[in-house]
């Protein structure tokens, strides 16, 4: 009975992996969503209905980590965060639409095949927030993180998701050519996905772009090289964010792999990473926990939001130089890589 | 013989050949009548393949009908490629060894047998897993070759690396002078069944989309 078990997850796993590419390649290839224009995307713009007439001084696009279910449908944790940033910030615009892991925003229980199965998951959630049943949600995402950190797939996934970042850039009042920065701002997979679209939402905002990971999970992508500054923020008791440099092979840090675009952003002072603490990845002692305390007292949850708001405050005037520190925060640099 | 026992004997030959069972190799020897068999290996080895590697159809837009027939039609071009290396070997193996008279019936449902790794094709399609588990299979395609021709001649390891080693450089060399044709027209009916020149490749979307100057440079008020 345990051994049909295990074939049947296997199997489930295996089907679920080979699956995964599908649905951004059927879009690319118009098998089915809307079509995919090839032209200049600022067209968009013209196409767009705006939620408002006020333009941000500074824009934040939220991408959630691999529990969320739709853009809004985070997990439950993340949201007190978000609006803390907006209350501490006034005129930053965040942007919380936008579920990165699929290349047309559709949400988990949208117009799906098993968004009934979602659906339920999510009923699930409210109730008990560590249900097994949420780590198909997890296992769902992850293969799409997948997607966007390979060299085939990672083009057309990353181009889909970018574009649903600049509609709803668009949508909530951005200016294109106004030179107004963006803030990508990537927790676990988000990280990737961040990474990722970079290489197209450099070209579609035109402006500074940068993007802060909150225990992402990111390869050596080439979107790291079109990024102004990717700033990592960690904790020491997070494995999760560590497998990064463990199983993306651009990240060792061996000799074959010194020309990959990690190390090369590295070089480029593109990079900073920033340790928060002993904090985890999730639940109790993650940089979004209001219990756990550090040893001055500090709530991890005002650790993080300080130091999210001081990076999105400053760095659009006075760029961190490498191996400096930000704003009196350690700079950890190379550390993570040992 | 129903469908399901065809199906039920392809299976075979695939799970023994994928663990170097000799007996496999052994049957299809003895056997001519297994040869409908072997051939239902080298198909759904191409299609498998074909399936593993399905982004360039889908990077150059190919319609759901087309996409279908694509995969056929590579079942049928991988099949076609294992003749040509069957005969290659043959045709090596009669030169070096003059005293084994095998004929090329049988040298072709071996090699037909060759492909079994490649019904894993699909495996491929898994991402960031993909592009290892292509490595994996191809050496395990060869390995299962180098095998198989050991088998074949009863010869040791050397010997069959040597034969297998020169079938590919014949094979290499009849690409570039008498195969051009052959070559040219295989890609005219792909191009004609497939209804695309197949010339999209996944990094045309980075040309595309994205700029060539990176990011911009950090606004200092």
């Amino acid at each position: 009975m345990i051994e049909l078990l295990i074939i049947g997850a296997v199997a489930l796993l295996v089907i679920a992996a080979i699956t995964a590419p599908l649905e951004s390649l059927g879009w690319w290839a118009g098998w089915f969503g809307e079509d995919v224009n090839d032209g200049d995307p600022v067209h968009l713009f013209s196409q767009t209905a705006l939620q408002t007439d006020e333009a941000g001084k500074n824009y934040i696009v939220y991408l959630s980590g691999i529990g969320a279910l739709t853009g809004s449908s985070i997990p439950k944790e993340e949201l007190p965060f978000l609006d803390a940033v907006a209350e501490k910030m006034p005129g930053t615009v965040i942007i919380k639409d936008v579920f990165p892991y699929s290349v047309t925003n559709a949400g988990l229980t949208g117009e799906r095949v098993f968004s009934w199965v979602w659906r339920k998951i999510e009923a699930q959630r409210v109730i008990n927030p560590n249900a097994a049943s949420l780590y198909l949600i997890v296992i769902r995402n992850l293969f799409q993180v997948a997607v966007s950190a390979d060299q085939r797939y990672g083009p057309v996934y990353n181009v889909g998701v970018a574009k649903e970042i600049w509609r709803s850039l668009l949508r909530h009042g951005y200016h294109p050519g106004s030179d107004t920065p963006v803030t990508l701002m990537g927790t676990s997979g988000g990280g990737q996905v961040s990474a990722g679209v970079a290489t197209y939402l450099a070209a579609m905002v035109n402006a500074p772009l940068r993007a802060i990971s909150l225990g992402g999970v990111i390869s050596a992508d080439p979107g790291l090289l079109k990024l102004d500054h990717l700033y990592h923020l960690y904790g020491t008791k997070d494995s999760t964010q560590a497998l990064g440099y463990k199983v993306f092979p651009g990240r060792w840090n061996w000799p074959f792999s010194q020309n990959s675009p990690w190390f090369r952003a590295e070089r480029a002072g593109k990079i900073t990473m920033i340790e928060l603490g002993p904090f985890t990845h999730t639940g109790a002692d993650s940089p979004f926990d209001q219990n756990s305390k550090l040893p001055d007292g500090q709530r991890h949850f005002d650790k993080t939001l300080e130091v999210v708001t001081e990076i999105v405050g400053t760095f659009y005037h006075v760029p961190p130089q490498p191996n400096q520190p930000v704003n009196g925060l350690q700079h950890i640099g190379q550390k993570d890589q040992a | 013989m129903s469908i399901t026992t065809y199906f039920y004997y392809v299976w075979q030959v695939i799970t023994n050949a994928l663990w170097f069972n000799p007996k496999v190799v052994e049957i299809v020897e003895a056997y001519p009548n297994t040869f409908w068999i072997t051939l239902g290996v080298a198909i759904l080895g191409g299609i498998s393949l074909l399936l593993g590697q399905s982004i360039i159809l889908f990077i150059n837009r190919v319609r759901p009908g087309r996409f279908v027939v694509s995969l056929l039609l590579n079942g049928i071009l991988y099949t076609l490629s294992l003749v040509v290396w069957a005969a290659s070997i043959w045709l090596i193996g009669d030169i070096l060894l003059n005293n084994i008279d095998i004929d090329f019936s049988t040298a072709l449902r071996i090699m037909f047998v060759t492909a079994a790794p490649m019904t894993l094709g699909f495996l491929v399609l898994m991402p960031y897993l993909g592009t290892p588990i292509s490595k994996v299979l191809h050496v395990w395609s060869l390995l299962l070759t180098i095998g198989v021709v050991r088998f074949q001649y009863h010869v040791g390891l050397t010997t069959s690396l040597i034969i297998v080693g020169l079938g590919w450089l014949l094979i290499l060399l009849m690409t570039f002078t008498i195969g051009r044709p052959v070559v040219y027209a295989r890609n005219a009916v792909w191009h004609r069944i497939v209804g695309s020149p197949m010339d999209a490749k996944p990094e045309d979307i980075l040309l595309t989309f994205s700029d060539t100057q990176g990011g911009k440079a950090v606004k200092r008020d």
